[in-house]
């Protein structure tokens, strides 16, 4: 892939609302879904998500990653160059 | 021909599967290149339709990781990278027509990104949390 992930802290935290999207989500979720999900925002913070991500684009503020979840859902997240140590949740949902 | 099937989809038409199969699969020994065919201009169209299906940002980062898989493919004859790249094109082609995605798009890129944030672990049981109270609520 051509590109750099940005240099990212160790401990990548969510902006503050991530955590009100993916409560909205979380709240019509099966509980398949919510655990797939979870692993995968788990993985988004700790660096092992690289094989989960189908494609990513650069968008001006930073990257955008789509990241193909086993149940057919879309996890779309952004990190901004700017903020190295956080990560913003966009999108939950069917592609 | 599980290889050129993909998510249950073909990726090719029936009749020409046969001859790809026998080409990808061909021995290692094979020396002889393929004969170069036609131009399909059927085929032309519809791959011009989807790259113009994108959205003009994706556009140039399709096209070099267009190249890139065909040059990993020439080297490595393997098929995955090449159906992981159709799909993540097709994934971006409709997310860029869904109204869903577009909305949070705009959501996003109006969000602050100042503030301490929340660890992951912390979210997750927040969303789990919400989760239980909305199916016992539901009961």
């Amino acid at each position: 892939m051509s590109g750099d992930e940005p240099h990212r802290d160790k401990h990548v935290k969510f902006t503050s609302a991530s955590t009100e999207r993916l409560g909205k989500w979380a709240e019509h979720a099966s509980d398949e879904d919510f655990n797939l999900v979870s692993g995968v925002l788990l993985r988004v913070v700790d660096g092992t998500w690289r094989s989960e991500c189908h494609y990513y684009e650069d968008a001006i503020h930073g990257l955008t990653w789509h990241i193909l979840v086993r149940s057919g859902l879309i996890v779309t997240v952004r990190f901004a160059k700017e903020y190295p140590s956080m990560v913003q949740l966009i999108y939950i949902g069917q592609p | 021909m599980h290889d050129l099937i993909y998510a249950g989809v073909p990726l090719v038409r029936q009749k020409r599967r046969s001859s790809i199969v026998r080409w990808l699969h061909r021995s290692p020994a094979a020396e002889k290149r393929p004969t170069v065919v036609p131009r399909d201009d059927r085929a032309v169209r519809l791959l011009d339709d989807a790259f113009q299906a994108l959205p003009e940002s994706s556009r140039a980062e399709v096209r070099a990781r267009l190249m890139q898989i065909i040059v990993t493919f020439e080297r490595t004859m393997d098929i995955a990278p090449v159906l992981d790249f159709l799909r993540s094109v097709e994934i971006t082609a409709k997310l860029s027509v869904n109204p869903q995605y577009q909305s949070a798009l705009r959501d996003a890129e109006s969000e602050s990104w100042d503030g301490p944030g929340t660890d992951a672990r912390a979210m997750i049981e927040a969303a789990n949390e919400r989760r239980r109270a909305a199916q016992r609520q539901a009961r």
